[in-house]
């Protein structure tokens, strides 16, 4: 009798605990990457265990050509997250066209988390859309042109400034025959590589002035025909190669490329011989020497999905939880070495700390105030692949004249926004 | 006798029954379902899927995408199909004249047919890369060749890597082909004083005309749904060189979720397919081959 | 003109060897490569130090938790066995159905898996796809594996070798009192061993190898197959591990090399059933 007992007890509480267990759970999506992984595995694992009613089931994104296009699929077959990270102004406002996201200024406390985390400006002057706010940015990665120092130093040459003194440089170094090439031109049919060469030259050509906007191309002017003229020059002088190559800079098959912060860290472990300069983009030859040069940023926040409210007071709480708390904004720049969102990271120490022991990175956090989030539209993966293929490829396989291409680029690009 | 064949009949309706369950579910339903989904304009996430009529398929016809990916394949085809005939029938001339060792050159020559589309592309990829091994090799000639790199090129080396994969494979049919000839035909010609490339192009050739239409007829169909290797490794760039229909449906389905445009294209896709090949079959395949 | 005979074998195997040497070559390299450190992959063909960093890379999940290559080879292993014992169940089955039991009709049938078989695949990626999603069997083993289930190439190779065996045969077995599952499985399917090694050598090959199905239906890094796993790991920001790259391709090729090896006089016999096949 006493056996049946504790039997039946027994398998009372693995109910009992089996229900509770099963409380609420949220589904949380986080960029495909090793540092991201390694930190988000942490901190869920830590809201876990301080909130045993309060789950979150943390899972990579499914890799796919790209985030985007994963993240679209899951939802169009009914397999989506609740909550997500890695997600750009241009694809939000596709998902907010779609009804898709949850704006999260329809929450308590919203005003004093961006407070709180100290990016008030950030958030209203970048990521609203409509009168409200969808996406709360969780880094800036401004994007810069790493140079092979010793390179230049043995040419006895400066940092290159404008695209002529990179055509000058180029006259005395370039080598096709030794594998010596001057600047790495990206030609991969890839939408996303166009932020970082086209959207980057334009906005410092252009002093951070957007190169489209949610109703037109405003690119059509001498700041990209300058750009694309000097791309131009480069591919037609095989001053850029045109093959694939593994770290072309870090080899030094290359002098010079465009990069973001995250290749620092593995830099350093793979080429620890490899000496380079973190440089601002470069300019058209008449911009004034004295001015500041703008450039792109790279910048992904936490956008909300689920429609269950229950689950949307669970993901508030952990997102307050999470911006809250400095120290998980520290512990991201020790992981993945990407800048915050925040407007005090080059004010507060515990940042400083961290940056004065990486002065590579703390380059790239001298560019946060000229760097600018990709221009605004919800067809932005549309336009720039259609960019490629009638800007981009056309000018680099000599196909069509720069201007030739701009015109037609910017009269291809106006059709998709308007249809 | 009667119920004997009866009861037959109904044992062999219930054994085909899942297959012709199973053909119904996931061949037919699927099938008019493409045909449906390609009149309707639909978004995959939006709810909205109206009729458009002939809409997709008018701006199917009118997009220069298509005359593009047609180049691509009929690029590929004719890199493929010469490239493989030319390997493959010299690899089985050659077997069919040794004494020993036969099956191990078979075996060896047929390991590259196993190959995973995954596997080879991500090889090929970093052996013919800007500092590849081969790029390596050549620059000893003052030689560099941006293989999948140079838009002129990209779907030739495609055609080549794929022709590493099946040159052992239609050996082996060739070599089939070759013991089929018998020897008596030979000897009648050398009598009537044919010479060694006579002999060849008058009887070898003919000969093996089946297995030219074979390669024919799958190099057709290989180029137009050819996916792993321009996704691996090109991505259907540069210039749009490589990019075929099969990637192009991928794209436009799953990450522009067109599924109308992406039918559309499925069908159109198809047509063409069947159209080259039976114009193909007409122009080389032949009945009069010598008994 | 006798000294070119006496030189002509040796010539033939000498060509015949490079030529070898030359279809052998990216498996060399590959394979070599999965042991070399990164920087010598592209300048050193034979390594000059062995290293297993690459393979243990690839073990311990890479450097996410979540993309255990171990999983991959399982997940390949379930997206392929399944599908290849099916495909046999199925093909002795309906064959025997069309040829044994002469059911009416079955010349129509017969005629209709040949059609079938001519049926370009892309007609049916976007509604198959569809189906799974409406079915709510997206991310799922389901979902990798359902549409593979029956074969009519495997039906009609079986129904071609049905074909010769006699009926006399299974005439005694139904005097004896054997059932038509026990005629099926203990008399047909004994018989046709070659078939079955045929159909099973080329089904098992093309699930091991399938990439497109399953990139779409499944997004579960913890489900993918070997092939897709290994596919999203090179694009998707991982390009800067050459060696891990080639230890994953070799892991994807080498099952089905030494299936092959050991099949291989299997597959010169099955060969002249793919013609159809494509």
């Amino acid at each position: 009798m006493k056996k049946i007992k504790i039997f039946a007890l027994t398998i009372m509480m693995v109910i009992l605990v089996g229900t509770m267990a099963q409380a609420v759970t949220v589904n949380f999506w986080t960029a495909p990457n090793s540092q991201q992984e390694s930190f988000w595995s942490d901190v869920v694992a830590n809201w876990n265990q301080e909130n045993p009613e309060k789950q979150i089931n943390w899972k990579v994104i499914p890799a796919g050509n790209s985030s985007e296009e994963v993240i679209l699929t899951a939802l169009a077959t009914g397999t989506g997250p609740d909550f997500t990270t890695n997600i750009f102004t241009g694809f939000a406002a596709q998902l907010i066209n779609n009804d898709y996201l949850v704006p999260f200024n329809k929450f308590d406390g919203f005003e004093k988390l961006l407070e709180n985390r100290s990016m008030e400006n950030i958030v209203k002057e970048g990521w609203g859309y409509n009168d409200n706010y969808y996406v709360l940015p969780l880094y800036t990665n401004p994007i810069a042109y790493w140079w092979n120092e010793d390179a230049l130093n043995k040419l006895g040459v400066e940092v290159p400034r404008t695209y002529q003194d990179v055509i000058e440089i180029a006259e005395q170094y370039n080598n096709p025959a030794e594998n010596k090439y001057t600047l790495l031109t990206r030609y991969k049919p890839n939408w996303w590589d166009r932020w970082y060469d086209f959207g980057l030259s334009y906005y410092a050509a252009a002093q951070g002035k957007p190169y489209w906007n949610l109703e037109e191309v405003l690119f059509n002017d001498e700041y990209s025909l300058k750009y694309m003229e000097f791309i131009d020059t480069m591919v037609e002088n095989n001053y850029s190669p045109l093959e694939n190559y593994q770290d072309p800079v870090q080899k030094g098959i290359v002098l010079g490329s465009i990069e973001g912060p995250w290749n620092i860290k593995y830099t350093e472990k793979t080429y620890p011989e490899f000496n380079y300069v973190i440089a601002p983009p470069l300019v058209p030859d008449d911009y004034p020497e004295n001015e500041e040069v703008y450039t792109f940023a790279d910048t992904k926040g936490i956008v909300m999905l689920t429609k269950d409210e229950e689950k949307q007071q669970l993901v508030w709480e952990f997102i307050n939880w999470y911006f809250s708390d400095i120290e998980h904004d520290v512990k991201w720049l020790e992981v993945t070495n990407m800048l915050p969102a925040r407007e005090d990271v080059l004010e507060k120490e515990q940042f400083e700390f961290y940056l004065s022991d990486n002065p590579k990175l703390a380059e790239y956090a001298k560019l946060l105030p000229y760097s600018i989030p990709p221009a605004l539209n919800s067809k932005t993966i549309e336009l720039q692949t259609e960019l490629n293929s009638v800007l981009w490829e056309p000018v680099i396989y000599d196909k069509k004249t720069p201007q030739e291409a701009l015109n037609d680029a910017e009269k291809a690009l106006n059709e998709i926004i308007d249809s | 006798m009667r119920t004997e064949k009866a009861r037959k009949n109904i044992i062999g309706y219930i054994f085909s029954s899942p297959f012709l369950i199973f053909t119904l579910v996931m061949w037919l339903y699927p099938f008019i379902w493409g045909l449906i989904i390609s009149f309707k304009k639909w978004n995959l996430i939006s709810p909205s899927q109206p009729w458009v009529g002939l809409q997709n398929y008018i701006k199917v016809i009118k997009d220069p995408m298509l005359w593009i990916m047609i180049r691509n394949s009929v690029y590929f085809m004719l890199v493929f199909i010469s490239l493989t005939t030319a390997t493959s029938l010299l690899v089985a001339l050659l077997i069919k004249q040794i004494p020993r060792f036969k099956g191990l050159f078979i075996t060896g020559f047929l390991l590259a047919y196993v190959s995973s589309g995954v596997a080879y592309s991500m090889v090929f990829n970093l052996l013919f890369s800007g500092d590849g091994m081969i790029n390596n090799f050549l620059a000893n000639f003052n030689i560099k060749i941006g293989w999948f790199t140079n838009p002129k090129i990209a779907m030739a080396s495609i055609g080549l890597i794929v022709c590493w994969k099946f040159t052992g494979y239609y050996a082996l049919f060739f070599l089939s082909g070759l013991n089929n000839i018998s020897e008596s035909l030979y000897e009648a010609a050398k009598i009537d004083g044919a010479n060694a490339w006579q002999r060849f192009i008058k009887i070898t050739v003919p000969m093996l005309n089946p297995t030219f239409v074979m390669i024919t007829v799958f190099a057709t169909i290989t180029s137009f749904n050819l996916f792993t290797e321009p996704f691996m490794i090109t991505g259907g760039g540069p210039m749009d060189a490589t990019r075929t229909m099969m990637l192009e449906i991928y794209n436009r389905v799953f990450s522009l979720l067109q599924a109308g445009y992406g039918s559309t294209l499925a069908i159109v896709s198809g047509i063409i397919t069947f159209i080259f090949v039976w114009v193909l079959r007409q122009i080389i395949e032949r009945d009069d081959i010598y008994e | 003109m006798n000294k070119l005979k006496k030189y002509k074998l040796p010539i033939i195997y000498f060509l015949l060897f490079v030529g070898l040497l030359f279809s052998l070559f990216p498996y060399i390299w590959m394979v070599l490569s999965s042991f070399k450190v990164s920087e010598e992959i592209y300048t050193q063909f034979i390594p000059t130090k062995l290293t297993f960093d690459n393979y243990s890379f690839l073990f311990s999940g890479g450097s996410g938790q979540q993309r255990n290559f171990l999983y991959g080879i399982v997940n390949s292993l379930i997206v392929s066995v399944i599908p290849t014992i099916s495909v046999i169940f199925f093909g002795v089955l309906t064959a025997y159905a069309f040829r044994r039991l002469k059911i009416m009709g079955y010349k129509i049938y017969e005629n209709f898996i040949i059609y079938q078989m001519l049926f370009p695949g892309v007609l049916f990626l976007v509604p198959l796809f569809l189906l799974m999603r409406d079915w709510g069997v997206i991310n799922t083993y389901t979902a990798m594996i359902l549409r593979y289930l029956i074969d009519p190439w495997a039906i009609f190779i079986y129904t071609q070798f049905f074909k010769t065996i006699p009926e006399s045969l299974l005439e005694s077995a139904r005097i004896d009192g054997a059932s038509e599952f026990q005629i099926i499985f203990k008399i047909m399917l004994p018989l046709s061993k070659t078939t079955t090694a045929i159909v099973a050598l080329f089904t098992f090959m093309a699930r091991w190898s399938d990439f497109l199905w399953p990139l779409i239906v499944n997004k579960e890094y913890g489900k993918m197959p070997l092939s897709v796993l290994l596919a999203l790991f090179t694009k998707g920001g991982y390009q800067q591990y050459p060696g891990v790259q080639m230890a994953g391709a070799t892991l994807l090729t080498l099952p089905i090399v030494i299936l092959f090896i050991v099949f291989r006089k299997y597959f010169a016999k099955g060969i002249n059933f793919t013609g159809l096949k494509g």
